[in-house]
């Protein structure tokens, strides 16, 4: 016994402490915090279409920090996961539900929301090649187009040369079956950063494109945006032009205004100039067939639906917004798109923001507008229960999604 | 089977002998530098708080916003801490060469008694195997010990105020080699001790192919430990091969690299095998 009672020892001495470890690291754990969905106004069940992820952390210690998903009206911390499923996870709330539903489509497949649109059959994905293989940044313009049926799991695959332009970037495309819009940024021949909107038909598919829009000069204006699109579905893409201020010391431009705001009809592939209120600023939301028009107030928005026939609007009434910025996210001259905080689904204006209120702490709020009636269905906020005792923890969204479908 | 244990206990017990002189240093200077960082670096942060409060005659709290509070991490971030942990690394990976190449020094060659013991000889190899690991989990063991035992100290000497409130566990979870050396993230602790016990296993191959073939044998070895790298980093490589980066998915990446870490580990266990009974020299 002697002889083995250094080997004895030793493997006591490992064994003993790694499980002690292992219990003290399950007791010393410090149990997550409590979300809580706080409902100010209207009914909780309108916020079941919205997916988001988001994070938890401690203002004190970077070691805090969780990521929970809030899906189908409930919240559950990712922690748990396995690893396995850790690895596959995206933290983009729409490519994260196709990885998991439609696995087998996904697979080579570019994971940004730009590069996806959805209708109730189908799945379409529109990406250059170089956004999978990123060695061929600076040598092709082909653009892969998949078109996945739901219930079949049929996939078709197109390969197709944009022409017109030069290292091309999918920023939205849209699909009103067969057609499909396609909005690429991309260099023009001059090198120089433009919009083009080419446009692909399933039914008489063709292996070179070449642009139905150079929005640069259909719209006059090297500084434009493109409104967020949360389905890819709509008939009139919001694009609005920027007018550069003047330069500052460096000579360089940073103050830019609203030009003006156009749709571009994707069936007729023409653009309608929308009028700028004087009074406030203007919102342009789509959807479908539809076109709303906002004239922000801060604390109300005066709605209007856009008559594309003679190009007027029509007023819908006017709604009190639950704080002076909700939903108006800041958007600056660099970004691409704006709306990311308004969104327009299924007749509903869902307005997000990661407010600050008085008391110090992050409440992502959301307030949700039935157009049909202007009036808010729901308003709320995600916080902590336990804030009272926990004044360090903060929350915030990493993205968010509503479900259209 | 009763007796296969025995002998392999026996042999494992030996080895351990003549490796405690310098494991029982390693613990030594681990201890001790642990320590020293233990007391020296919140000491020198109290110093330091004190100093400024006095010279500029200015509260704790505005000492706090000009050097922050002090946590568990700023110590495990010293070199008295690092120093230790990376010492016992790089100790042990000596010492798996040392542990083969010990029994063919000097002019009476200890291989010759050890290979002519009426024993398989792949008990040699798991003998050697299991004392390194021993080894490896004795240090991890003693730096668990040191660690709980230092965080006491740590937070004897900072006043509460000072603190941030960060937990030992939170420490360890953020550092870069103890969150994969210590069993605090069960897939990295996992990841690493799987790469590293497939190591061992290419290693000691490595080291069998030089002593069964020489100067032959040393360039077959480094070929097949080549070979190796190889194999299990392929997966990394595949979505360059195939020109996609999204086509395999992370998991699936994953899944590849254990199970190509896992042939590695068996082929060489059975070249070990082969060589240590039919080809090495005495």
């Amino acid at each position: 016994m002697t002889k083995y009672s250094k080997l004895i020892s030793f493997v006591l001495l490992c064994v003993l402490t790694l499980s002690a470890f292992g219990i003290y690291q399950t007791q010393a754990g410090t149990p997550l915090p409590e979300i809580e969905l706080v409902t100010e106004e209207g009914n909780v069940d309108e916020l079941d279409a919205l997916y988001f992820i988001g994070n938890i952390y401690s203002t004190q210690s970077s070691g805090r920090s969780s990521t929970f998903e809030f899906k189908d009206g409930d919240f559950s911390y990712l922690n748990n996961r396995s690893v396995f499923r850790h690895l596959d996870f995206e933290y983009n709330p729409i490519a994260n539900r196709y990885v998991s539903d439609y696995r087998s489509f996904m697979r080579g497949k570019a994971r940004n929301t730009s590069n996806f649109t959805e209708t109730d059959d189908e799945i379409i994905y529109t990406a250059m090649t170089s956004d999978v293989n990123w060695r061929r940044m600076y040598d092709d313009n082909m653009l892969d187009i998949s078109l996945l049926d739901k219930e079949s799991e049929d996939e078709q695959s197109y390969e197709v040369r944009l022409e017109g332009a030069s290292y091309h970037g999918v920023v939205a495309s849209y699909y009103h079956a067969p057609e499909l819009t396609i909005v690429t940024q991309a260099a023009d021949e001059q090198m120089e950063n433009n919009w083009y909107i080419y446009s692909f038909n399933f039914d008489e598919p063709e292996d070179t494109l070449s642009p139905e829009v150079n929005v640069g000069q259909a719209l006059d204006s090297s500084s434009i945006q493109i409104s967020f699109s949360p389905t890819g579905t709509e008939r009139y893409i919001p694009f609005k032009s920027l007018q550069p201020g003047e330069e500052d010391e460096y000579g360089e431009i940073t103050n830019y205004t609203t030009d003006a705001f156009h749709v571009y009809d994707t069936q007729n592939g023409d653009f309608q100039e929308i009028p700028l209120f004087e009074e406030g600023e203007t919102l342009v939301l789509s959807e479908d067939e539809q076109v709303v028009v906002g004239q922000d107030l801060g604390e109300t928005i005066n709605w209007h639906a856009w008559n594309v026939t003679d190009e007027s609007l029509n007023e819908l009434g006017s709604t009190d917004m639950i704080t002076p910025s909700i939903g108006r996210l800041p958007v600056y001259y660099y970004n691409h798109s704006f709306n990311q905080g308004m969104q327009l689904v299924n007749g509903h204006v869902y307005a997000y923001e990661d407010h600050y209120s008085e008391d110090g702490y992050g409440r992502p709020m959301f307030q949700i507008i039935d157009l049909d009636s202007v009036s808010t269905d729901f308003s709320g906020y995600f916080g902590l229960e336990d804030r009272e005792n926990d004044r360090s923890t903060e929350m915030m969204l990493f993205d968010f999604t509503i479900n259209p479908l | 089977m009763k007796q296969y244990m025995k002998s392999l206990l026996n042999l494992t017990a030996f080895e351990l002998d003549r490796i405690s002189k310098f494991l029982y240093t390693l613990l030594g200077v681990t201890l001790l530098l642990n320590l020293i960082g233990y007391i020296y670096t919140p000491m020198r942060y109290v110093g330091r708080m004190n100093e400024y409060m006095q010279t500029e005659s200015v509260t704790a709290q505005q000492a706090i916003e000009r050097f922050g509070s002090f946590s568990f991490y700023d110590v495990t971030s010293t070199l008295w801490l690092l120093a230790p942990a990376t010492l016992g690394i790089s100790g042990l990976l000596l010492y798996s060469l040392f542990i083969w190449y010990r029994e063919w020094m000097g002019k009476n060659t200890f291989a010759y008694r050890l290979l002519m013991l009426p024993v398989p000889r792949m008990q040699i190899f798991y003998s050697k195997l299991f004392v390194i690991y021993i080894a490896i989990f004795s240090l991890i063991a003693v730096q668990i010990i040191s660690l709980t035992i230092g965080f006491q100290i740590v937070s004897a000497i900072v006043p509460d105020d000072w603190l941030s409130g960060m937990t030992l566990v939170q420490a360890l979870n953020i550092h870069p080699l103890f969150t994969v050396i210590l069993p605090v993230s069960s897939f990295y602790f996992l990841s690493a001790n799987g790469i590293g016990l497939t190591f061992m296993l290419v290693l000691f191959t490595v080291i069998l192919l030089e002593r069964s073939y020489s100067f032959k044998g040393l360039g077959l070895g480094i070929a097949y430990g080549v070979v190796t790298v190889l194999i299990a980093a392929f997966p990394v490589f595949l979505p360059d091969l195939v020109q996609n980066y999204y086509f395999f998915y992370d998991s699936e990446i994953m899944a590849l690299i254990i199970v190509l870490m896992t042939v590695i580990g068996v082929t060489s266990l059975l070249i070990s095998r082969h060589l240590l009974n039919k080809k090495i020299t005495i």
